[in-house]
Formats: C-alpha cells, sequence, structure tokens
C-alpha cells in the first residue's frame, strides 16, 4: 500500500496559452477512495494525467511513498502501481473484452505466438478475482458502455495497479450501471486498492468518496473528508460565484401547435443483434415542445439517435419534417429547414479533433461561409465568435479542438446548434454530458430558450435527472418499443420512470403507461 | 580469304604492343551478363583484348532488363566521358547512340549486332542473319524430312520468338523460311511471338500447341524464356535447332543444331581495329560465314552423333558453298 | 483562421531522413569498391554533373504531379496504390491521341493527350472510388488490383496492336517530334514540363487550402462521421478525389512521355507509381512540401544511379539503399496514424515501438 503525494504542480499549455495548474497539491492515503472535484477546465484531469505519467508537470514534485519520482511515460507510472481509466475508452474494436485487458501483455505459446486460450482463461480468472461479471469473450464493439469501463478498470488491474484514477467513471453510465460500478469500486477498496475519481456530480461524491478535493481554476481548494462537508457547502465551493437558478421549471404547453417532426410506424431490424432495433415507434414533436426519450442502454436510443442522424434506414415507415420526407443531408441549424443535432459522439460524430473551433463551426454550412467557392474569413470569424459566445467556450477560433476540455468540446457543439437563431428542429442527446453545475444551468437555460422561441426538441437522454428538468413530455422505451408517453408534472418520479425503462410500466397499471394522443 | 584474315591478325599481333597506346574500353550491356552468351560472349572478347594489352583497362556495365531505362543509362555512362571507345551489342542500340551522337562528339561508339551508317563516331557491324536463319532452316528442314525417331511426315517447322523486331521480320525469319523452302518448298513456318523474353512457362505452352499442329523441329529465340521451349521439346521428343551460340549441352539429343555467333571474336577483333587506329567510322559492316563470324557448330560430338551422315554431308555443301561466295545473301537494308 | 495544420512533428522527419541517409552510407559503405568514391559519386556528382541534375529535375515533374495525385486521395483519407496502371494507362492514352493528331499543332496536341491522360487516369481511379462507394470494397485493394490487370493490358497493346513496327524496342510509334516538350538542359530529359508540376503543385495547394472543394475534402479525410454530421455527402468524396488521384497520374504518366521518353515504351514508369506514395508521405500531403520531398526523393534516386555508373555498385545494393529509404520514411509517415483518434496516439505513447507493427496489422 502505497501513500501518493503531489506537491506544488505547475502546468502551463502554451497551445492554448492557459495555466491549467497552479501549486496544485493533493494526498492520497492508502485503500480509501479521493475524489477530485471541480468544475470543467478546473484542472482535475491535468493533475490526474500527471499522477498517471501522461503529462509531466513544469514544475513540482510527485511524492510515492515519500520518494521524489519522475514520470516520463505512462509505463513509468504502471510500475509503482498507478493507472488511469480515461473518460473517453480506448477498447479497441476487433478484439475481444479478453483481449483488450490483457493488451501489450498477453501470454505467449512457446512460440512467441498468442496464446489464445490462455488470454481469454487469464482475464476471465482476474475478472472473476474482483468481482466482475463481464463475459471476456465478447468483441469490444458490442460490449455497453459499462461494460467497456469494466474492461478499462481490469486492465489496471491486471498490471496490478493498486492506484485507479478513474475520471468522470459515471457520466455515461445508466443508474443501474452506476450502481455496479459504485459496489465494484467499494469491494476493490476493500481488497486495499486506493481510488481516485474525478468528477463534478457532488451527489455520487458523497455516496462513494471517503475524502474529496476541491480544485478551482488550477487551484487546490482544499481536501475534506466527505463527512466533514455538506453536500450545499461543497457545490457552493464547485461552483464558486455562480448564482444557480433553482427554480422549478414550469411546462407549460402551447394553446395551438403544429407537428415539425412526425416519426410514423418506424422499425429497424439489425441482422446481428436482436436487441438493437426500433419497433414500431410513431412520435411527434410539435413546435415549442421538448420530449424526452429515455431508455436504459441498447433498448433503442442510439438507434433512435442514428434514425434521425440519416445514419439508419427505417426498415418500415416514414419520418417526416416540415413535411417533407425527412433530409438525407442535414443543413446547419442557422438555416432554413436545418435541424440543430447534439449527438452522443461529441468526439467521433460533433467534431473534429484535428481541426480548429471554426472549422467545426464553419463546416455545417459551407453554403453560406464559401460564397463562389473561396472562404469568406469575416463571415465565418463572425459566426464562430457567436456560436462560442453562447455558452461560453473557453477557447479561441483557431484553437484545435483536441487541445480542448470535453466539457468545453460539449459547449462549442451546444453553442454551434443552439445559437440564434435556432432550427425548427432540434435533435439533443445527452446534451448535459461533462459539463459542470455552471455550464449545465446555463445550458439548460438556453434549452428553453430555444423551445420558447418556436423550436421543437427531441432529447435523447440516460439521465432521467436532465429528462424530468426539462421535458414538457416524456417517451420511454424498452426493448425498441414505446412503453409509455407521460406528460411530464407533478408525480412522476425517477422510480416510475426507471420501472417503465425496465419495462414494468405496464404490469403495475399506473397510467403512466398510456400513449397519449400525439397529434391534436 | 580466310589467308587474308590470317595474315591481318598476324600482323595484328606483333603491330599492336608497339603502336597501342593504354585504352580504356566501356561495354555497355543492354541486359545481363549472366544467362546471356551473347552478352558474355561481347564481354569476353573485350575482356580478352584487355588481358593482351597491359595497361588498358575495361569497364563493365550492365543496364538490366528493362529497355526503357537503356537510353538514360547508356548516356549516364557515357557522359561520364572516361572512356576511349563504348563497346556494345543489341539491334536497337544504334538507334540509342543516334540521339546522343551529336552531344558527345568525341565519344566513339561500336556496336555488333546493329546496322546504322552515316553517324561519324559510330561503327556498327551487323551479323548477316538472314544468312544464319538460312542455315538454321535448311538444318530444320533436312531433320524434320528425314528419318529421325521425332520427326514426322508433315513439312512444318516452327520458331517461337520473344517479340517481333525489324531484324526478326526481315532477316532472321525469312531467312529461316528460305533454308526450309531449299529443302522442299512444301514446307510452312508457324512464328509464335512470347511478348517478353523470360517466361518460360508460356514458351513452353506456345511450343507444346505448335508441337500439337505437326511441327517437330523449333527455332526459339526468345532469351531466357527458351528453357521452356527445350524442356517442351525434350518431352515430347522433338528436335530444336539453336542460334547465336554452343546450346547442345542444354538438351543432347535434343538440339541438333546451333548457328553461332562469333560475338567474343568480333568484339575483340573490333577492338584491336581501333587500338590501330583503322575503324571505318560512320560505316556499318555485314560479316556472316565467309567473314568467319557465323558458324554452324558441327564438330560438336552432339551434332555428329545425332545427326545421320546424309544430312552432315548436305550441310557442309551448303556451308562451302556459302563461303566460297557461290551462294550469298544480299546486305540487308534495315 | 482556417488552415492546414502545420508540420508539429518536423524532428521526426528530420530523424527519418537522416536514418535513412546515415543507412544508406553505411550500405555504401560495407558494399561499395570504394567507400570514397561512392560516397563523392553518391552525394556530390547529382548536383554538380549537369547530366544527372538535369535527370534529377526532371524525375521531379512525375513525382511531384502524382506525388499530387496520392495527396489528394490521402488528404481525404483514400489509398490509392493503383498509380502505376493509372500512369501507364494515361501514357497509353496520351501517345495514341498524339499519333492520330500528328497533323496539328503542338498546342491542340498538347491539350488533347494530357486530356486524353487524366481521363484514362481519372477512369481507373474513379472505378476504385465507386466500388467504395457503391458496395465498400476496399479502395486499397482495389485500386492495387485494377492497376496490376492494367499494366498488363497497357503491355499487351504496346507489344502488340501498338507495336512500332520499326522499332527494336517493344514500344509504340513516337509522338510528333514537334509535340514534344522543350528540352532544358541536354542531353538530360529535363523538359518544360517541371514548370508545368509546378503550376499543378501550386494549384493543388490553392485547392485543398482555400476553396470549399478542399475543405470538404480533408475534412472527409480527418472525420468522415463529422463529415457526414455536417451535411456533406462523404461517398462523393470516395469518388471524387480517387478520380482526381488517377487523373493527376495519368497526367505525370503524360508528362514522361512528352518530356521524355516520346514514346510508349514498355516498362518506362518504372515505378513512379510508388515512388510518389514516398514523396507524398514525406511531404506529409502538403502539396508545397512536395517539391523539397521529391527534390529530396530524386537525388536519392539520381545518387545510387550514379554509383551504380561510376562505382559499380550493383543494382541490388542500389535498391537496397532504396528500399531502406522507403521503409523509414513509410514505417514513420503512414496516415494510419495520423487519422486516429486520441486514443491511439496515447495508445503508442504509452507503448514501445514494436507494439506500432502489431496496430499496423489491426
Amino acid at each position: 500500500m502505497k501513500s501518493v503525494e503531489l506537491e506544488d504542480i505547475d502546468k502551463y499549455f502554451p497551445s492554448s496559452g492557459t495555466w491549467a495548474l497552479i501549486q496544485a497539491r493533493l494526498v492520497l492515503i492508502p485503500g480509501q477512495i479521493h475524489a477530485v472535484v471541480g468544475e470543467n477546465g478546473a484542472g482535475k484531469t491535468t493533475l490526474m494525467k500527471i499522477l498517471a505519467g501522461h503529462e509531466r508537470p513544469d514544475s513540482g514534485r510527485i511524492l510515492v511513498q515519500g520518494n521524489a519520482v519522475k514520470f516520463n511515460s505512462p509505463a513509468d507510472a504502471a510500475r509503482l502501481g498507478i493507472g488511469m481509466v480515461h473518460q473517453h475508452f480506448m477498447t479497441i474494436p476487433g478484439l475481444s473484452a479478453a483481449q483488450n485487458i490483457l493488451f501489450g501483455s498477453e501470454p505467449r505459446t512457446a512460440f512467441g505466438f498468442l496464446d489464445k486460450k490462455g488470454i481469454l482463461c487469464t482475464a476471465a480468472d482476474c475478472a472473476a478475482r474482483y468481482g466482475f461479471s463481464i463475459d471476456v469473450t465478447k468483441k469490444a464493439e458490442s460490449l455497453s458502455v459499462g461494460e467497456q469501463q469494466q474492461v478499462e478498470i481490469l486492465r489496471l488491474l491486471y498490471k496490478n495497479c493498486d492506484i485507479l484514477i478513474l475520471d468522470e467513471p459515471t457520466s455515461v453510465l445508466t443508474d443501474q450501471e452506476i450502481h455496479s460500478l459504485f459496489s465494484v469500486l467499494r469491494q476493490l477498496k476493500a481488497s486495499g486498492k486506493t481510488i481516485v475519481i474525478i468528477s463534478h456530480k457532488v451527489g455520487e461524491i458523497k455516496k462513494i468518496a471517503d475524502r474529496l478535493s476541491v480544485m478551482k481554476d488550477g487551484r487546490c481548494l482544499g481536501e475534506f473528508r466527505a463527512s466533514d462537508i455538506s453536500s450545499h457547502a461543497l457545490s457552493d465551493l464547485i461552483m464558486g460565484d455562480y448564482e444557480s437558478p433553482r427554480k422549478k421549471i414550469k411546462t407549460t404547453f402551447p394553446r395551438q401547435s403544429y407537428p415539425i417532426l412526425e416519426i410514423k410506424n418506424v422499425s429497424i431490424h439489425r441482422q446481428k443483434r436482436k436487441s438493437n432495433t426500433l419497433r414500431d415507434i410513431t412520435l411527434s414533436v410539435n413546435e415549442k415542445e421538448i420530449i424526452g426519450v429515455c431508455a436504459l442502454a441498447n433498448n433503442g436510443l442510439k438507434e433512435l439517435e442514428d434514425l434521425l442522424a440519416g445514419r439508419l434506414k427505417p426498415d418500415k415507415g416514414s419520418v417526416a419534417y416540415l413535411g417533407n420526407p425527412y433530409p438525407k443531408l442535414r443543413k446547419a441549424p442557422w438555416l432554413p429547414g436545418g435541424i440543430a443535432y447534439v449527438p452522443s459522439d461529441r468526439i467521433g460524430r460533433g467534431s473534429c479533433t484535428d481541426r480548429s473551433v471554426a472549422e467545426n463551426i464553419v463546416a455545417l454550412d459551407r453554403d453560406s461561409f464559401f460564397p463562389h467557392g473561396l472562404l469568406d474569413s469575416a463571415k465565418a470569424q463572425a459566426r464562430t465568435l457567436k456560436a462560442i459566445q453562447v455558452l461560453g467556450v473557453k477557447a479561441r477560433p483557431e484553437s484545435k479542438i483536441r487541445q480542448l476540455s470535453g466539457g468545453n468540446i460539449q459547449k462549442m457543439i451546444l453553442g454551434r446548434e443552439l445559437s440564434e437563431p435556432p432550427a425548427n428542429f432540434c435533435l439533443l442527446c445527452e446534451p448535459g454530458w461533462g459539463l459542470d453545475y455552471a455550464s449545465l444551468r446555463r445550458t439548460y437555460k438556453r434549452i428553453l430558450e430555444v423551445r420558447n422561441k418556436g423550436s421543437a426538441i427531441l432529447l435523447l437522454s440516460s439521465d432521467i435527472d436532465e429528462i424530468l428538468e426539462l421535458s414538457d413530455r416524456i417517451v420511454v422505451l424498452h426493448e425498441g418499443m414505446i412503453a409509455g408517453i407521460v406528460t411530464n408534472g407533478p408525480g412522476i418520479t425517477k422510480a416510475k420512470l426507471g420501472a417503465m425503462m425496465m419495462g414494468l410500466g405496464r404490469s403495475d397499471g399506473e397510467p403512466c403507461a398510456q400513449p397519449e394522443k400525439l397529434n391534436d | 580469304m580466310l589467308r587474308r584474315f590470317m595474315a591481318f591478325f598476324s600482323a595484328l599481333f606483333i603491330a599492336l604492343p608497339l603502336i597501342a597506346a593504354p585504352l580504356k574500353i566501356g561495354v555497355f550491356i543492354p541486359g545481363q551478363r549472366e544467362g546471356s552468351p551473347i552478352y558474355d560472349s561481347l564481354a569476353a572478347g573485350a575482356e580478352q583484348f584487355v588481358a593482351e594489352n597491359p595497361g588498358s583497362s575495361l569497364r563493365l556495365f550492365e543496364a538490366g532488363f528493362n529497355q526503357a531505362e537503356w537510353q538514360e543509362k547508356l548516356t549516364s555512362f557515357v557522359s561520364s566521358g572516361r572512356f576511349d571507345v563504348v563497346l556494345t551489342s543489341n539491334p536497337s542500340i544504334p538507334d540509342l547512340i543516334e540521339a546522343i551522337a551529336p552531344l558527345f562528339p568525341t565519344q566513339k561508339f561500336i556496336c555488333l549486332d546493329g546496322f546504322k551508317a552515316g553517324i561519324p563516331n559510330l561503327h556498327t557491324v551487323l551479323y548477316n542473319q538472314t544468312e544464319q536463319g538460312y542455315i538454321a532452316g535448311y538444318l530444320a528442314g533436312l531433320i524434320s524430312s528425314s528419318d529421325l525417331p521425332g520427326a514426322n511426315a508433315q513439312k512444318k517447322a516452327g520458331m517461337v520468338i520473344g517479340q517481333h523486331y525489324p531484324v526478326m521480320d526481315t532477316l532472321i525469319a525469312p531467312g529461316f523460311e528460305q533454308g526450309l523452302k531449299a529443302v522442299d518448298p512444301s514446307f510452312s513456318l508457324d512464328i509464335r511471338v512470347l511478348g517478353n523474353w523470360y517466361d518460360a512457362t508460356k514458351a513452353s505452352e506456345l511450343a507444346k500447341s505448335m508441337i500439337t499442329s505437326g511441327v517437330d523441329v523449333i527455332l526459339p529465340i526468345c532469351g531466357s524464356a527458351s528453357q521452356g521451349v527445350v524442356k517442351a521439346a525434350k518431352d515430347s521428343n522433338h528436335y530444336l535447332v539453336f542460334f547465336d551460340s554452343d546450346e547442345y549441352s542444354r538438351a543432347p539429343g535434343t538440339i541438333l543444331g546451333c548457328v553461332a555467333l562469333k560475338q567474343k571474336e568480333l568484339g575483340y577483333a573490333k577492338l584491336n581495329e581501333f587500338a590501330l587506329k583503322t575503324t571505318p567510322w560512320g560505316s556499318a559492316q555485314v560479316v556472316g560465314v565467309k567473314e568467319g563470324y557465323i558458324e554452324l557448330l558441327d564438330k560438336h560430338p552432339s551434332y555428329i552423333q545425332s545427326l545421320p551422315a546424309s544430312i552432315r554431308d548436305r550441310m557442309s555443301e551448303l556451308i562451302a558453298r556459302i563461303s566460297s561466295g557461290t551462294l550469298s545473301f544480299p546486305a540487308p537494308k534495315l | 483562421m482556417i488552415k492546414k495544420e502545420s508540420g508539429d512533428k518536423g524532428k521526426s522527419l528530420i530523424f527519418t531522413l537522416l536514418a535513412a541517409l546515415i543507412s544508406s552510407c553505411l550500405l555504401l559503405l560495407f558494399f561499395s569498391e570504394s567507400f570514397f568514391d561512392s560516397f563523392v559519386l553518391f552525394f556530390i556528382n547529382p548536383l554538380a554533373n549537369r547530366y544527372y541534375l538535369g535527370n534529377m529535375i526532371a524525375f521531379m515533374a512525375p513525382l511531384i504531379v502524382a506525388g499530387l495525385g496520392i495527396s489528394f486521395a490521402f488528404e481525404s483519407h483514400n489509398f490509392n496504390l493503383g498509380g502505376e496502371g493509372q500512369i501507364y494507362a494515361g501514357s497509353l492514352a496520351a501517345v495514341l491521341v498524339a499519333i492520330a493528331m500528328k497533323e496539328q499543332s503542338a498546342a491542340l496536341i498538347w491539350l488533347a493527350s494530357f486530356t486524353a491522360a487524366a481521363a484514362a487516369g481519372g477512369a481507373l481511379g474513379a472505378l476504385s472510388g465507386f466500388l467504395k462507394r457503391r458496395l465498400a470494397v476496399d479502395e486499397l485493394i482495389s485500386s492495387f488490383l485494377v492497376s496490376s490487370i492494367v499494366v498488363l493490358v497497357v503491355d499487351f497493346c504496346i507489344t502488340g496492336p501498338f507495336q512500332d513496327p520499326l522499332s527494336n524496342f517493344q514500344a509504340t510509334r513516337a509522338i510528333p517530334p514537334a509535340a514534344a516538350l522543350p528540352k532544358i538542359l541536354p542531353p538530360s530529359s529535363l523538359s518544360t514540363g517541371i514548370f508545368a508540376a509546378l503550376l499543378a503543385m501550386v494549384l493543388g495547394k490553392f485547392i485543398l487550402a482555400r476553396t470549399r472543394f478542399g475543405f470538404e475534402l480533408r475534412l472527409c479525410g480527418a472525420n468522415k462521421d463529422f463529415a457526414r454530421y455536417a451535411g456533406i455527402d462523404e461517398g462523393l468524396y470516395a469518388l471524387v478525389p480517387m478520380l482526381i488521384s488517377g487523373a493527376l497520374h495519368g497526367v505525370a504518366g503524360a508528362l514522361m512521355i512528352f518530356g521524355s521518353y516520346g514514346r510508349l515504351l514498355r516498362g518506362f514508369s518504372s515505378g513512379v507509381g510508388w515512388s510518389a506514395i514516398a514523396v507524398a508521405l514525406i511531404a506529409r500531403n502538403n502539396p508545397l512540401a512536395l517539391l523539397p520531398a521529391a527534390a529530396f526523393y530524386a537525388y536519392l534516386d539520381a545518387g545510387s544511379k550514379s554509383v551504380m555508373m561510376g562505382a559499380g555498385a550493383s543494382q541490388e545494393i542500389v535498391g537496397s539503399i532504396q528500399a531502406v529509404i522507403f521503409l523509414f520514411i513509410t514505417a514513420t509517415r503512414l496516415p494510419f496514424f495520423k487519422a486516429q483518434t486520441s486514443f491511439l496516439r496515447t495508445m503508442l505513447k504509452s507503448k514501445t515501438g514494436t507494439k506500432k507493427s502489431r496496430w499496423r496489422s489491426q
């Protein structure tokens, strides 16, 4: 069991011109769960990357067992038992879960070839030892998000890491998955591992962490025992001077509204997996309305997104937008007939990491920004600044996306999609993903603004709090079917929605299972 | 005539050490020495000259099989400017020399097996390949008409050639056909084109197909692909006549005759001529049996054992007629 | 604000080139008769000798144009391995058109021949693009296979129906002498074609960096999913860049014909299609960097030829040197790595070199 201390760490990023860390310090006590909390861009991830050897500090010391060490690479850190699970998982498609877990140190046969059977056995043993319930023979691409996370953690455990750093581990998980993650973490703690969780979800932190450090603007504000600090005090510390608009959102139905988006009897069959289908979905989204759609993983949320992103063709049924067939290629949200779309995959689909912020915004509307085929820089610059300002992205137009933190990328995407003038139809998938509290409030406010200006919004989210906070109506998917449509309001609880999501809605005779009239 | 040559050579040998300055010789081989007897003997001729003339030097350059690169390589070779004379051999080379001769007016070229007059720093010597073809054709005709076990009744002979090119189309093939028809006018000649000079498998297929159609003697002129023809003939017990060098040992009993070019001797002679400063620059010579540079290799045991005396006699008689000038083939115009 | 990424990995490029040079020296040291002579011949002679210098610059012209073609494909994340076939097909088309038009003025012949060359090469490239778009056939495989077939077909045409009956070579008839591009440094094969190549290069840079078409193309190359998300028809960018790539290869072939060979000789391209890939990789697909990259490659080529000619280094040694250089370049510069997400970068950072090779095979 090792104690670890980070002392007076400074880190400057010349590419973005920011001090990510200023005299940051952290003490890890062996065998405890330690949370590092703070806003997006507070420096949490950078500090942990330094501890895991992914980044080098400009100054400061890392002490392991009281000895100063230098990490030139993650391998150096791993040798001392320190490993990190990143926010974006790094499973390798095409390899099995077992191969992913053992990647880089696979057992080999006498001739130096990979020992396939040995890999499976070793990985299964490793999973069983720590109480993971994962099928290691599965291919990486068919793993759920939660399973991918398990693979990541197992990868570290296999390398005998006893200090595990998890970057925003719950942001992509469903409630059930979070629950099982936490029980795994407690078990690991019991077996003597030290765990660091980067997070900004106060409730979860209080539930799981023993100790916590609060970071803001690259500095450490303090370390606390989790039992010593109230949620309220903690969120005040994290948010700083930002004033939270903690008023209950009213759900008002417009008197007269007509459907903007109509999905009629859509079914999608995927040959490979039975679960990944949509079955006879009929849904219409009216103007000035937010419809929240929630589901457990692998119950059709992803397919619904892909359908409206134009990636999946319906095998049956049709989708109409403003009375016309749904467009094959999307127009930029600020154009007439455009669509705003915040994808759940912000790195792969929502942004191009090798390009600048400006290019990520210009890309959506080449017609306007390339008059006569050549770039109109002034116009592009204006639109970029406009999109950045919506949610206050901390970046310059020419910064590369990959230099931005995860939350900033999300804010860039949200700002781009929700900037003025808003689109008639917005498809928002997990809009609050990775955002700190202040940004989340600003985002919700903007979403409601956009709705009030007349947009029809389809909100796909696995975060039920988000659904409850924003939706006018809530649609629950279960096994690719609509399990129920309810009007949001008093009496709708997380528990009720959860029951519907798990397919229990109909049996308890709740009125929520009754589909409402859609077009009136 | 022969005597005059002998005298010439004796004079040469005596005079050489007295007058020859050390020569720098470049030999440009458009291909590779190994596996190409014709180039090997060219190099051997030059080597013999150098061995007999202390102080003279030899640079051998193999340009490889990609003919598209020859022009550039020849130019590079020459532009190093270190040779008194560049000796080379191939029908296509004179064209390449013509393109660069004006740019290197002081560079002397001697090209064997090529034909181009009028370039002041180039001397070409062409083998009278009509003659060579005629001898091979006459022998082929005799073999095909004989009662040898592999000969059939049909009056058919064949050729497998690498590609069509002017020397082939205007000299060799017509010569071969004339030779056949001199034995019996009812002979027909079947020519198959390989398209390259190395595909032995395809050459074998072509030979087999000809044999099936009744051909019993084949003349292969297709570079290293000829191995395929040798195999096909051997397997089916038919016969081959060969060109350019002593090839009997490749398939004794199957290869019944070789009409050789004395490339080594010619190259050696031309270098000596150069050393004596008697090279007729700008001219194009044609040499043949009479000059001693085309020869039916009739002393080889394989030839003597495989062929009946009647055929050998008729061949000796033919060679005698050509040597004496009774039978002659006009200098070719290319 | 919107520009191409500048070479932030310049260090690794310099290391690559140095490593390539050093290993060439070692090979020479061990295998040539006299190291000093070979060294001078390899490194100095190509620049000091007018003839080698001319040929070196002449060789740059097709390298730049074909390299530009490769860049267009790579930038859109397409892999065109069919360069040889496209060069061959383009050259055949150009020669046939030029021969058919021998009565016309040179300008007219150039226009028609280069158009024909671009069309022939482009059609081959577009075929692979079409197969990718419609049938999801990997363009890397299809372009290579199609090219291999085309080379044989063109060989047949050269030695068969279009063989010059008066030539001892396996070659078509010559283009009208008036249509040959004016020579610059005789006797070398340098012609005004090099200026055409430079023009194409600048034009290519402009298109990729400044135009909407180039922007969309590069976006599709950088992240196809995002491009689709942004409303770009990414299928089009499987087709069009391959077409352009093929067309540029065709033009490169025509440049060689009109600039130096004057006729279509069997085997004339001798690997330009492959060399162009190396050049484009050195240049990291930046069209302007094609000039130094092609110069470097042509320099090594001229050096090896010079050694072969002057010091009696065998063809095998010279071939090995070129192979080593090519290996160094491709090993470090394959765009596989460039295109991957942050995951791969981190992965490679954290693993040793041995893992890279495993990744390549994925």
